[in-house]
């Protein structure tokens, strides 16, 4: 099933082609859906639509670049890039890690964030903060972790 | 801003999906964005007042804790 319906993957080729003027990498981790049961133990509801979601929006562009990360192989890597929960989809220029990632399935009014982050992160700048703002952000004495609950609807 | 500087991480949370970490934190309605661990306020605010948010996150200087693996 395609999440994109021709209309909206033809906007947002055509958005994504104005906007997009470097590499944009989405690395997804996510773990296989099925397999053993095992009590007690949350499966990932939302791992295989991220993924179909995700292949669906690499498609759109050239310059995004998709890497599909398997936690349950991979676990080095997650724990370098700091993921503990599946879905996660770690968005930012090129291959580099900026720190943005979207847990659980983008989807609802969650996709449109997720598109425009996308967007921020491949155009220089793309922040689109205030002078004041990245004045302040770069004498910051200590690291910063913002968590925002957001729900699809 | 995440985008804008090294020091900071932001990470969208779909509240549904993760009701643990929801509960956690205190999450009725949404958006409602925490910071550090100390800082919280609910809906979108101008720039200005994220950024009041984000110094008063870090005003004593300390880094974040990381989260613990389940």
């Amino acid at each position: 099933m395609a999440f994109l319906t021709d209309t909206d993957a033809s906007y947002l080729r055509e958005k994504l082609a104005e906007l997009l003027v470097r590499p944009v990498g989405l690395r997804l981790f996510t773990e296989p859906v099925g397999g053993l049961y095992v009590p007690g133990r949350r499966t990932c509801e939302t791992c295989a639509d991220a993924e179909a979601l995700m292949k669906e929006v690499a498609a759109l562009s050239d310059q995004i670049h998709l890497e599909v990360v398997d936690v349950s192989t991979r676990r080095d890597e997650a724990e370098q890039w700091g993921v503990v929960h599946v879905p996660t989809i770690a968005v930012g220029p090129g291959d580099e890690d900026s720190g943005v990632r979207f847990q659980g399935m983008p989807d609802g009014y969650e996709f449109t964030s997720f598109v425009e982050t996308l967007a921020s992160a491949g155009t220089e700048n793309g922040h689109g903060l205030e002078p004041e703002t990245l004045e302040a952000l770069a004498a910051l004495p200590a690291g910063v972790e913002i968590k925002t609950f957001v729900t699809p609807t | 801003m995440a985008l804008a500087s090294p020091l900071v991480r932001s990470t969208s949370v779909e509240a549904q999906e993760f009701p643990d970490l929801a509960r956690h934190y205190q999450v009725c309605a949404v958006p409602k964005i925490v910071l550090n661990d100390r800082v919280e306020f609910m809906g979108a605010v101008p720039e200005a007042m994220f950024l009041e948010a984000v110094l008063a996150a870090v005003a004593d200087g300390t880094e974040p804790a990381a989260e613990a693996t389940p």
